[in-house]
């Protein structure tokens, strides 16, 4: 099918390849957040990738191994050719729905993400960065920042390693 | 407790969560948003599920008195997502301009216990409004706001399984409100 040849993509629609396919996924998670907690949680989990719009975006499949029980999630990564930016979109299985989306794009093999948030009612910034080795190892950072992004707390990291 | 009673009802992990579980702390525990799968309209598009061969039928001109019909194939893949409260499809639109890609997804909301579709064509992705509704009597229903052409349009689109290897889904727009409908496309879903 031409729309799906990869030769007429741009560049950009291909920063996300790396991730198609099956990984486990080892979670990291503070405790609290933005109250100086150096508490983490850890627990495994499972993610299944795949390209959707010819190219222009891809979607996965979380399994979220929570100690108490777990959960589904997916995410939803659209590429916009004009803007040169991913809109990164994810969805709780546990109330399904949109909220705004991160925003971002690679740079130097880093990817970052960015929205404005509200956080027990004061307004946070939320951050995403996203890094690789290759196809085989991944990782995943959120961030919160009460300043307006001077300062950022590492709030959930995922370490991806191939099936 | 079983996985999906345990998807109900833990909570505290995304950023979303966050807030949600701020909000659940405040009431006294997990609320009307934990009890999603108890209705039958979560399971409501369950029959949509699978693989499907699409003939499609577009009117030419919308909201233009058309009555000027073209007919193409497609192929339509349905998955369930989140152990079942919404599903994921793949299109393969074989449009005589120019085949192209696209997806549904549908989501179905516990608290207002109805479905929203967005539509994401390949050709412009974009998550624009969705359609929203519910089934009722074996059809569903579902509507949203939009702009055609510069002016104010509702649309309104119908999912109907018929047998269990048919189903149609149609389009239609509004130019006045809902007080009268013209249908666009029609989508004619065989068993693949």
């Amino acid at each position: 099918m031409t729309v799906s040849d990869g030769k007429t993509l741009p560049a950009g629609a291909h920063d996300f390849d790396f991730f198609f396919g099956s990984w486990k996924v080892r979670h990291r998670r503070l405790r609290e957040r933005l109250v100086g907690s150096r508490e983490w949680d850890e627990f495994g989990g499972a993610v299944r990738v795949r390209p959707i719009l010819a190219g222009l975006g891809n979607f996965d499949e979380n399994v979220i191994g929570l100690p108490q029980g777990p959960y589904e999630a997916c995410t939803l990564r659209i590429y916009h050719a004009v803007s040169q930016d991913w809109s990164i979109h994810w969805i709780d299985g546990r109330n399904p729905k949109f909220d705004t989306p991160m925003v971002g794009r690679f740079r130097d093999g880093v990817g970052t993400f960015l929205a404005e948030d509200v956080l027990q009612g004061r307004p946070i910034r939320v951050r995403f960065l996203w890094t690789h080795e290759g196809t085989q190892s991944a990782r995943w950072e959120q961030a919160f920042s009460p300043d307006r992004g001077l300062t950022w707390e590492t709030n959930w990291v995922m370490d991806f390693a191939r099936v | 407790m079983d996985a999906t009673v345990a998807t109900r009802l833990f909570r505290g992990v995304a950023r979303r969560e966050v807030l949600a579980a701020a909000a659940l702390i405040t009431a006294g525990g997990p609320a009307s948003s934990a009890r999603p799968t108890d209705s039958p309209h979560a399971r409501a598009f369950d029959f949509l599920h699978g693989r499907w061969r699409v003939r499609h039928r577009k009117l030419r001109q919308r909201l233009a008195g058309s009555s000027d019909w073209f007919e193409f194939p497609g192929t339509l893949a349905v998955d369930p997502i989140l152990g079942g409260l919404g599903n994921f499809d793949e299109n393969v639109l074989d449009d005589p301009t120019g085949k192209y890609v696209a997806h549904s997804l549908r989501l179905y909301c516990p608290d207002t216990d109805q479905w929203s579709i967005w539509w994401l064509d390949g050709r412009a992705p974009a998550l624009d409004t969705p359609v929203v509704g519910s089934f009722r009597e074996r059809k569903g229903t579902f509507f949203s706001d939009d702009s055609f052409g510069g002016r104010p349009i509702k649309v309104r689109t119908t999912y109907t399984p018929l047998t269990v290897g048919n189903a149609q889904w149609t389009q239609a727009f509004s130019a006045d409100g809902g007080a009268t409908w013209e249908v666009n496309w029609i989508m004619d879903f065989a068993r693949a």
